[in-house]
């Protein structure tokens, strides 16, 4: 029931109506199961790409302990408050969020170095989350690797979620494990809501090594995760580059790895983009005989 | 007008369930229980483990509403040591004869039509159907029988109870542990080619050795 302004009752035709009048964001978080395959890295340029296309975006650590999206980021040193600081009623949110230094509709919540992650409780959690959730269109979540405390709250508001993967076994069967828990553990899963939506990101892709079978291919890991691929990115040097200057690397215009993550937000908001980066490139005449890139 | 007194079968299913119930399963059991005997009424309750009556009042409430939806309900709770009183829940407790030959009668068929991801654990009394891929480390747990319409990576325990009749079917067959009855195979190497991703069924024989044949 809704409340007209005279305070009377007023009959809402269904609960949706009710539902469209504050904003709908997505919460999507970026998760892995396996440590070090590039959930950082792709929580910072997806949160940017959004932002870029104008949407008000906010990218939120989880990885409570280890401070390192607002390093990627470039905001290190504007952390006064943080994520849980919030949730502990120490700061407000307004106080804890931290607009970006070149990119207009995008804001961080960073993760405490200090404490530890039995900070973040469910209910803290969700309050965070449903008041971002009237201020913004996408509210991305950076989880921590393994399946703990930190790992699990990440993922459980999501609607959509990014597993991120690199091209080998461990990482492709950690995936998996991922995807078990969100179709089981996941708040959707829990109140029998629609499923959430599971996209696969490949990071670190080297098509070289995958020719020389050193790695596992595109088709390798869709036949073991069997969920639609939404990005492959490459293996490049210019990631650590970004890192080094505190800018994301979808930022590095120009570049494959820039490239390639554009090409996944636009596929993400459902825009139909071929897959770049993908094959050996061949290399011409005059450039094997003169080097090149 | 005369007055007679006939005696009267006052029939029940006696429902065993544990404090923390998996929901779905008891709904499915529900359904099934309406199929195999659609004039199903009484249930009477005996609880597997000991649970206060306040912790129990909520599930207690959602029993009445689910079992009401399928125009059952609860006469009574079964008697049992882990109960003291006369009354639990607002059901009267009824003693029972032990020695009541209480069969499990209805095992119902579970459909999985979701990939079985690692790491998660599919159990049921009946038949398990499964329709997706069974990834590496998932395991499809049955008393019965076990049929995988995709490819099967992972674990599959059929028989789980002991029964030997149970089977295995699979389409894709690249299973890394199989079992019936407890007569298991660990499989660590890479699969012979005439069995390696065939259609495949696996069974217990005489001998009690257990056979995978290739369907092709
Ligand atoms: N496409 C890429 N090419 C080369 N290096 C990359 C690429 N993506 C990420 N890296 C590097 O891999 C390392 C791990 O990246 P990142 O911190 O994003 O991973 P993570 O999954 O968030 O790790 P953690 O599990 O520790 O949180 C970093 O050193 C980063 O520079
Ligand atoms: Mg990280």
């Amino acid at each position: 029931m809704l409340k007209n302004k005279t305070g009377n009752f007023v009959k809402s035709k269904s609960e949706k109506v009710g539902v469209s009048m504050t904003k709908s964001a997505k919460v999507v978080v970026v998760t892995s199961g396996k440590g070090g395959v590039g959930k950082t890295t792709t929580s910072a340029s997806f949160a940017t790409g959004l932002a870029l296309r104008g949407f008000k975006t906010v990218v939120i650590d989880f990885d409570i302990g280890l401070r390192n999206l607002d390093l990627i980021m470039g905001c290190e040193r504007r952390v006064v408050y943080d994520f849980v600081n919030v949730i502990a009623g120490e700061a407000t949110l307004y106080q804890a969020m931290i607009k970006d230094k070149s990119c207009e509709n995008l804001y961080i919540l960073a993760a405490s170095q200090t404490k530890d992650k039995d900070a973040l409780t469910e209910e803290g959690v969700e309050k965070v989350i449903n008041d971002l959730k009237k201020e913004f269109d996408y509210i991305v979540c950076d989880s921590p690797a393994g399946i703990e405390k930190g790992a699990f709250m990440a993922l459980y508001f999501a609607d959509e979620a990014l597993v991120v993967t690199n091209p080998e076994v461990s990482s492709v069967r950690d995936s998996d494990r991922i995807l078990g828990i969100l179709s089981s553990k996941s708040y959707r899963a829990k109140n029998g809501d629609e499923k959430v939506k599971e996209h696969l990101i490949v990071t670190r892709y080297n098509p070289e090594r995958v020719e020389n079978g050193d790695m596992l291919s595109i088709d390798d890991i869709k036949d073991i995760l069997r969920i639609p691929v939404l990005g492959v990115i490459p293996e490049s040097t210019d990631v650590l580059q970004a890192s080094n200057t505190g800018t994301p690397a979808v930022n590095l215009q120009g570049t494959n790895v820039s490239d390639a993550y554009l090409d996944l937000v636009a596929r993400f908001l459902g825009e139909d983009k071929p897959m770049r980066f993908t094959n050996v490139e061949k290399k011409g005449l005059m450039q094997r005989l003169f080097g090149g890139k | 007008m005369s007055i007679k007194l006939h005696p009267a079968r006052f029939g029940y299913y006696i429902l065993k369930i544990s404090a923390h119930f998996d929901m779905e399963e008891f709904e499915a059991k529900m359904l099934a229980l309406k199929d195999f005997d659609e004039d199903a009424k009484y249930i009477a309750l005996e609880l597997l483990e000991l649970i206060s009556e306040r912790e129990f009042q909520q599930q207690m409430t959602i029993l009445d509403e689910t079992l009401a939806k399928n125009k059952l309900f609860i006469c009574f709770v079964v008697s049992n040591p882990l109960i003291n009183g006369t009354v639990f829940c607002g059901k009267p407790v009824v003693n029972v004869e032990n020695n009541m030959d209480v069969k499990n009668v209805i095992p119902s068929t579970k459909m999985i039509n979701y990939p079985v991801r690692s790491g998660i654990i599919i159990r049921n009394d009946g038949d398990i159907i499964v329709n997706e891929l069974v990834s590496h480390n998932a395991e499809v747990i049955s008393d019965s029988n076990i049929h995988v319409y995709n490819e099967c990576r992972g674990k599959l325990i059929a028989g789980a109870n002991g029964d030997k009749n149970a089977m295995i079917y699979v389409q894709r067959f690249n299973a890394e542990y199989i079992s019936i009855a407890n007569v298991f195979q660990v499989i660590e190497d890479k699969l012979p080619e005439r069995l390696l991703n065939k259609a495949v069924k696996i069974f217990l024989d005489d001998k009690e050795r257990l056979n995978v044949v290739s369907l092709n």
